[in-house]
C-alpha cells in the first residue's frame, strides 16, 4: 500500500506542484486546441474523486461538457456523487479496467487516470487497454505514486530491483540497481510507465503516440505523470513543436522533475521580475542570490512561472 | 543421344535473404552481432579455454579483469555496435568473415562462439538495408559499406562484398565498428516498443553473464549491463563426462532466494555452450522435468531448484546449439547423454524438495531450505569438474505426530454438552479428550 496521497490531509488547494502539473496538461491541451482539435467536443474520462478539480478546470479554461468520473471505492461513491459539480458529469462506481471493457464511446476523448495508489500491475494493464481503445486524435494521461511500495521498503536494491522485474515484467527491463533507491524510485515508476505506454501503441498504424507530458512532483510524495496524444503522424510532429514551443522544459524526452519552491509573496514578486528580465545579472538575480537562492531555482521557477499557483486567504 | 545440359540451381539472393532472416528473432540477431564482439575478445585467451575445467578455473582467476568495451547504441533509424577488440584483418574479411557457413579447412581452434558462419550476415541482414562496417586490426583492416537492396539485385557467381582495406594499426588501436541504417519498418517498430531495450539488456545479462564478468563490458545506450549473478547453494550435487571433444560439467543446488523468494527467472536449468548462455532457467521437458525419464514435472515446490550444464568445445560446432544460439538441438548425442546426467544430479537436489511435503504437511520450512542450500556461491564457480553429493540436511527426529481420526458428529457434540462448551469444535474436543487420557489414565 502507498503512503498516503496528500489529497487525503492536505487541502487540494495547498498542492502547489500538483496544480502546477494540472496547469501544464492544460496547456497541453489547450496546445492540441491551437493545432486544430476540437478539444471543447472531447469526451473527459477522469477521476474527480470527491473535489473534481481537474474536471472543474478543464471544463472552466477548455469548455468541454461530456464527463465521465471513476470511482473504483463504494465507501467513497456516495460522497463523490453528492460532490459532483456539474449535471453532466456522469460518476460511475467502476474502476479504470471495468470501464474500458465495456467503453464504446467513439468520440474522441481525453483520459487521465490519477491513481491514487502506487504501480502495480492493474495499472500497466489500464494502459495496454488504452492502447487498445484509444482511438487517432485521442488523448490518455497516468499518474501514479512515485514511492515503492510498503512491501519494499525494508528490502535491499536487489529485492527490489527482483520485486519490480517479477511484479512488472516486459515493462521492467530498463530499471537498473540505482533507480530503486527510495529517493530514485520515481524514475522506476517513469521507466514503467513509458514502456507501458510505448508498448501499448507500439502495433498501432493508424496514428502515433506522442508523448507530451513526463514530469515528477510531489507535495509530500512523490507522484509521476506521463501522457501523450495518440494522433496522425503529421498532427504528431505540429503538437510536439507546439508544446516545445509553449513549455520547452518538457521538450526532453525525459522525466521532468517540478520543483516545490517554497517562497514568500515578497520573494515571489522578486523571482517574478528575475526570471523575465532578459539580463542575467539583474539586481533582481543578484538580490535572490545574496537571498541564497540557487541557478536552478531560478531556472525551475523560469519553467514553471506561468503554472505556480498564487493562494490567498478570501471570504467566500 | 540426349544432350547434357546443366539446369540452374543456383540460389535467389532475395530468397536466401528472406529464408535466412525469417526465423530469428529481433534479440537473438542483436545477440549474433555482440557474439561476433565477444568472441574477438576471448581470442588472445583461447588457449586457456579448452574443457569446462579450463572455463570455471579462468572464472576464479581474480588477475582476470574485462579489457573489452562493447556498446550498442539504438536509435529510430539506426543500430551501432561497436567494440575495441582486435578487429578483423583485410585477409580474413577477404575469405572468411562474408561467406555463408564455414568450410571444414575454416576451423579455427580461436573461435569460441563462431559456429556455422552465419550468424553475423544474418543479423545484418534481419536489421537493415545500408550497412557498413570498419575494422582495425594489427595487420590492416576493412571497410565495407553495402546497400542489400542493391547487391540482392546482382545476379554474378560467386556472391562477393566490396570491401576496402584499411592502414595497419597499433596495439590498443583496434576495434570493429558496425551500422546499419535504413531500418526496416518492423525492426523500426519493434526497437521503438518500449520494451525491446529491456528485453535485449536482459537477454544480454542472462546470455553472456560468464563472459561479462571476466572478458568484455557491454553497453547498451550508454547503461553498462550487469551480468546475472546466478548464484547457488555451495550444497550441491555435480558430475561431469566428455563426449568426443566435448566435455561437460552438470551441477544442481538450491538457488538463492531474493527478499525470502525463490524468483522463477532463477529456478531450472541453465545451459552454456562454451561460455555462452544458451537456454535460462527452464523447467520443461527440454531438459528432462516431467518426461518420465528424467525428474518430476516441474511444481511451484521445486522453485529453489537451480541447475547448470556447462558444455565446451574447441569445434563450437560440435555443441549442442541451434544455429541461432538460443536453443538446444534436442536430437544431439551429446545432449541426450547430457540429460542422462542432469537426472541423476538433480534428483536429489528435487527429492529434498519433494520431502518438504508430505501428507503431513510442510514438514521443512522455507528457512531451513535456505540453510540446506550452504553458502552462497556463484552457480559457475560451484560447477566444479568433481563428482559431488547433494548432502541432505540432517534432520532432526520429529517430536510430535498428529492424531487424527473420525467421531460421530452426535457423539462430539455430547462431549461438547458435557463440558458445557458448546461450540467449542471437533478438533478442540479431539485435543481435551487426548489430553483427559493421557492424564488421568497414563500419567504425565
Amino acid at each position: 500500500m502507498a503512503p498516503r496521497s496528500t489529497a487525503s490531509h492536505l487541502s487540494y488547494d495547498l498542492r502547489p506542484a500538483k496544480q502546477s502539473e494540472r496547469r501544464m496538461l492544460l496547456d497541453i491541451l489547450k496546445s492540441a486546441g491551437d493545432i486544430g482539435l476540437p478539444i471543447s467536443r472531447y469526451r473527459y474520462v477522469g477521476m474527480g474523486a470527491n473535489r473534481f478539480y481537474d474536471f472543474l478546470l478543464i471544463h472552466r479554461y477548455l469548455g468541454l461538457t461530456s464527463m465521465v468520473s471513476l470511482e473504483h471505492d463504494p465507501k467513497m461513491l456516495d460522497r463523490a456523487e453528492f460532490n459532483c459539480p456539474y449535471d453532466f458529469i456522469k460518476v460511475i462506481g467502476e474502476s479504470a479496467a471495468t470501464f474500458l471493457g465495456y467503453d464504446t464511446y467513439t468520440d474522441p476523448t481525453i483520459t487521465w487516470f490519477d491513481y491514487d495508489g502506487g504501480l502495480s500491475p492493474q495499472i500497466v494493464r489500464d494502459i495496454v487497454d488504452l492502447g487498445v481503445k484509444t482511438k487517432v486524435g485521442d488523448f490518455a494521461f497516468v499518474t501514479v505514486y512515485g514511492g515503492p511500495p510498503r512491501a519494499l521498503e525494508a528490502l535491499n536494491a536487489e529485492a527490489r530491483l527482483a520485486w519490480l522485474q517479477d511484479e512488472m515484467r516486459a515493462v521492467s527491463g530498463l530499471i537498473v540497481r540505482e533507480d530503486t533507491e527510495t529517493a530514485e524510485f520515481p524514475v522506476a515508476v517513469h521507466k514503467v510507465l513509458k514502456a507501458a505506454f510505448q508498448n501499448a501503441f507500439a502495433a498501432r498504424r493508424d496514428g502515433k503516440f506522442q508523448f507530451l507530458i513526463q514530469v515528477e512532483y510531489s507535495d509530500s510524495v512523490p507522484m509521476v505523470t506521463v501522457g501523450g496524444g495518440f494522433v496522425a503522424d503529421g498532427q504528431a510532429s505540429a503538437l510536439k513543436s507546439k508544446i516545445d514551443h509553449v513549455m520547452p522544459f518538457l521538450a526532453k524526452d525525459k522525466l521532468y522533475r517540478i520543483k516545490s519552491l517554497h517562497l514568500t509573496e515578497r520573494e515571489r514578486v522578486v523571482f517574478d521580475r528575475a526570471v523575465t528580465k532578459r539580463s542575467k545579472n539583474s539586481s533582481e538575480r543578484r538580490l535572490l542570490k545574496r537571498l541564497g537562492f540557487k541557478e536552478s531555482e531560478i531556472k525551475a521557477y523560469a519553467d514553471l512561472l506561468r503554472f505556480v499557483p498564487r493562494y490567498v486567504e478570501t471570504i467566500v | 543421344m540426349p544432350d547434357r545440359i546443366m539446369a540452374d540451381a543456383s540460389p535467389e539472393k532475395r530468397l536466401f535473404i528472406s529464408l535466412l532472416t525469417r526465423d530469428i528473432p529481433l534479440v537473438a540477431a542483436f545477440l549474433d552481432l555482440i557474439d561476433n564482439s565477444v568472441n574477438a575478445a576471448v581470442e588472445p585467451h583461447a588457449g586457456r579455454l579448452k574443457t569446462a575445467s579450463d572455463y570455471i578455473q579462468t572464472f576464479q582467476d581474480p588477475e582476470l579483469v574485462p579489457e573489452v568495451e562493447i556498446s550498442i547504441s539504438i536509435s529510430d533509424n539506426k543500430v551501432i555496435i561497436k567494440d575495441n577488440a582486435g578487429g578483423i584483418s583485410a585477409g580474413t574479411a577477404a575469405e572468411h568473415v562474408f561467406k555463408f557457413g564455414r568450410s571444414e579447412e575454416e576451423e579455427s581452434v580461436e573461435d569460441r562462439l563462431s559456429v556455422y558462419g552465419i550468424g553475423l550476415k544474418r543479423a545484418l541482414f534481419k536489421l537493415g538495408n545500408k550497412i557498413r562496417m570498419q575494422s582495425d586490426h594489427v595487420e590492416g583492416g576493412f571497410d565495407l559499406d553495402l546497400d542489400v537492396a542493391k547487391w540482392a539485385k546482382i545476379k554474378t557467381q560467386p556472391w562477393n562484398f566490396p570491401i576496402t582495406t584499411r592502414e595497419m594499426v597499433a596495439v590498443g588501436k583496434t576495434g570493429t565498428t558496425i551500422t546499419i541504417s535504413d531500418l526496416y519498418d518492423d525492426v523500426k517498430r519493434r526497437i521503438n516498443d518500449g520494451i525491446f531495450e529491456g528485453e535485449l539488456r536482459e537477454a544480454i545479462a542472462r546470455t553472456y553473464a560468464y563472459y561479462l564478468a571476466k572478458f568484455v563490458r557491454i553497453n547498451v545506450g550508454g547503461t553498462f549491463v550487469e551480468g546475472d549473478s546466478l548464484e547457488v547453494g555451495s550444497n550441491v550435487a555435480s558430475d561431469d563426462f566428455v563426449s568426443g571433444r566435448v566435455t561437460c560439467a552438470i551441477t544442481a543446488g538450491i538457488g538463492q532466494s531474493v527478499g525470502g523468494k525463490f524468483r522463477e527467472r532463477s529456478s531450472g536449468w541453465f545451459v552454456f555452450c562454451n561460455g555462452r548462455g544458451v537456454v535460462s532457467a527452464d523447467k520443461t521437458q527440454l531438459t528432462g522435468w516431467g518426461s518420465g525419464l528424467g525428474l518430476p514435472l516441474f511444481q511451484p515446490k521445486h522453485r529453489p531448484f537451480l541447475g547448470t550444464v556447462f558444455f565446451v568445445s574447441e569445434r563450437a560446432d560440435l555443441l549442442p546449439w541451434t544455429t541461432t544460439k538460443s536453443g538446444i538441438n534436442e536430437d544431439s548425442a551429446v545432449w541426450q547423454e547430457a540429460k542422462r546426467h542432469m537426472a541423476t544430479v538433480g534428483r536429489l537436489v528435487v527429492s529434498f524438495l519433494d520431502s518438504r511435503y508430505t501428507d503431513e504437511g510442510t514438514e521443512i520450512a522455507s528457512k531451513d531450505v535456505q540453510e540446506a542450500a550452504g553458502e552462497r556461491v556463484s552457480a559457475i564457480t560451484a560447477a566444479v569438474v568433481t563428482k559431488r553429493t547433494f548432502e541432505l540436511p540432517k534432520r532432526p527426529a520429529p517430536t510430535t505426530v498428529r492424531v487424527q481420526y473420525d467421531a460421530k458428529v452426535s457423539d462430539v457434540k455430547r462431549v461438547e454438552q458435557y463440558l458445557r462448551r458448546p461450540g467449542m469444535g471437533a478438533a478442540e474436543v479431539g485435543r481435551h479428550t487426548f489430553h483427559f487420557f493421557l492424564k488421568n489414565e497414563v500419567g504425565e
